[in-house]
């Protein structure tokens, strides 16, 4: 094999961290394959809560949520009594910087039942026996919950688009004629079956 | 005749010959034949036998006899169930446990970074390409069980700061590895490469050059791309953007990566035609005299670039 190759390169030892990371690069190297990113080839992901006071983007600051762990309950003997699977995570809605007025008084109404006379909201989770699965599930209750509430906010407090007003109306017109329409039919269907002597 | 080519010679046919029909488009007898099928006398052919019934299960498809005439083989006509059998690809899993455990034992060095190969040096992980296994699998058991590893938030965690590439990794894998600090990769390896990768000194002893990598089939194309599997041919951008997304979701904040002391290696990765960090394909590692052989030959160079096109000037 080497035989054959007109020349031959002999190359001399090298330091075995200098040369691991030299970097080798072939025809199909990361850049060539993405040359140009275009923005919306990259899923763009919320590192700061929206500017909109009435939406939620998906931004929690993990850091500023206090997570604890305990025992679940239910069978399972030694492993249930000894192993923390249980996930907790609390903060306190007045004093979030992460959501707007909006939100956190519509959090507070509609999630009164998870939240304590200080004010902290307090989501727990033992649906898995995975310590860190069921503190996802926990971010996935909180973030859904936000969600519920940002989303209703929107649709409270949408504005009427004047083209659509003028739709409806027109909508509107149209199936009053028609249920005048109908009552007269109605109304002949009965008159029809009466016996005229 | 013989200076036309077979698509001229294939259309001249085709014009002297009278008309084609549906009937023409058929397979010459015997081309295809069908596999023999199950037939009711055939009912209960195996493991009827009531000391066996209770016992540790054969490989799947064995039916009293040797190991060599499974049920598949005798009978490829049923298609209906296990038809791919033998092209399932397996991928040996290793636990965050395993590898927290090979780690603090000293089997793995965290410095560096670890793929199958530093991975099947150590004799304890063990990867057969001719069994069909393609690579590690990457399991979250032992994320969070980890007892001796405890952080601030009071949760147990998978502590090591590694650069991994594995083959294949589940999503809360991935969260582990990277909450700690760590960076996962997903590589696809071929079969030639994969077995220069389990056991290079084997490789090397044979005097054979190493291997270029070749791209994933088509139906792990999909896999490899997607920044959300950490994929190797996934742009960097959207893999930021996937890490980003997965701390949200799994409910941790990301490390900061401001120590530089292990960027560098944090930041190694591989070539998609490169099997070891430092070596390019084509070389000869010899090891008697310590030497790397590199090729000069412009054939091979171009060959060994990963260029498709067929000019030989790479």
């Amino acid at each position: 094999m080497i035989a054959t190759m007109r020349g031959v390169v002999v190359a001399r030892r090298v330091g075995p961290l200098r040369c691991l990371y030299s970097q080798f690069r072939g025809a199909y190297n990361v850049e060539s394959l993405h040359p140009q990113q275009s923005s919306s080839a990259i899923p763009k992901v919320p590192a700061s809560p929206s500017d909109n006071p009435l939406q939620f983007n998906g931004y929690i600051p993990t850091e500023e949520i206090d997570k604890s762990f305990s025992t679940s309950s239910g069978p399972g003997g030694q492993h249930v009594n000894r192993v923390a699977t249980r996930a907790i995570i609390r903060f306190n809605v007045r004093t979030a910087k992460w959501l707007s007025d909006d939100l956190k008084k519509r959090l507070t109404e509609r999630y009164s039942h998870r939240i304590n006379n200080e004010g902290d909201l307090i989501i727990a989770s033992e649906r898995t026996r995975k310590q860190h699965l069921n503190l996802a599930d926990c971010f996935d209750k909180l973030r859904t919950a936000v969600y519920e509430c940002s989303e209703e906010l929107t649709k409270e407090n949408r504005q009427p688009d004047p083209e659509k007003a003028e739709e409806l109306r027109l909508r509107q017109e149209q199936a009053n004629r028609m249920r005048l329409l109908e009552k007269r039919r109605h109304s002949m269907k009965k008159e029809g079956r009466a016996k005229d002597f | 005749m013989g200076s036309k080519s077979a698509t001229e010679r294939a259309l001249n046919y085709l014009r002297r010959a009278p008309r084609v029909t549906l009937t023409d488009v058929r397979d010459n007898p015997g081309a295809r034949t069908k596999g023999r099928l199950v037939r009711k006398k055939d009912n209960m052919a195996g493991q009827q036998y009531n000391d066996l019934r209770g016992a540790g299960k054969p490989p799947l498809g064995w039916i009293w006899g040797d190991f060599y005439k499974p049920w598949q083989r005798i009978y490829p006509g049923a298609t209906f169930f296990n038809q791919d059998i033998n092209l399932r690809r397996e991928y040996p899993p290793l636990s965050l446990l395993e590898l927290q455990r090979l780690i603090d034992l000293g089997w793995l060095d965290p410095s560096l970074p670890i793929d199958l190969t530093a991975l099947c040096n150590t004799r304890q992980y063990r990867c057969d390409p001719s069994l069909r296994q393609f690579g590690v699998q990457l399991t979250d058991e032992g994320a969070s069980v980890f007892a001796a590893k405890v952080n601030l938030e009071g949760a147990s965690v998978f502590a090591a700061k590694v650069n991994l590439e594995v083959q294949w990794a589940s999503e809360t894998a991935i969260a582990a590895v990277e909450r700690a600090g760590g960076v996962v990769t997903t590589a696809y390896y071929d079969p030639i490469a994969l077995t220069a990768a389990v056991d290079p000194l084997k490789w090397f002893e044979k005097g054979e050059p190493i291997p270029r990598r070749h791209s994933p089939p088509a139906d792990l194309i999909g896999y490899y791309t997607d920044a959300r599997h950490r994929g190797y041919l996934a742009s960097p951008p959207a893999v930021e953007a996937a890490r980003s997304e997965l701390a949200l979701k799994i409910g941790y904040a990301l490390p900061d990566r401001t120590d530089d002391a292990q960027h560098d290696m944090l930041a190694a990765r591989k070539d998609p035609l490169q099997v070891f960090f430092g070596l390019a394909p084509g070389w000869v590692v010899n090891l008697a005299d310590q030497t790397l052989l590199k090729p000069k030959n412009p054939r091979l160079l171009h060959y060994y670039s990963g260029r498709l096109d067929a000019s030989k000037d790479s």
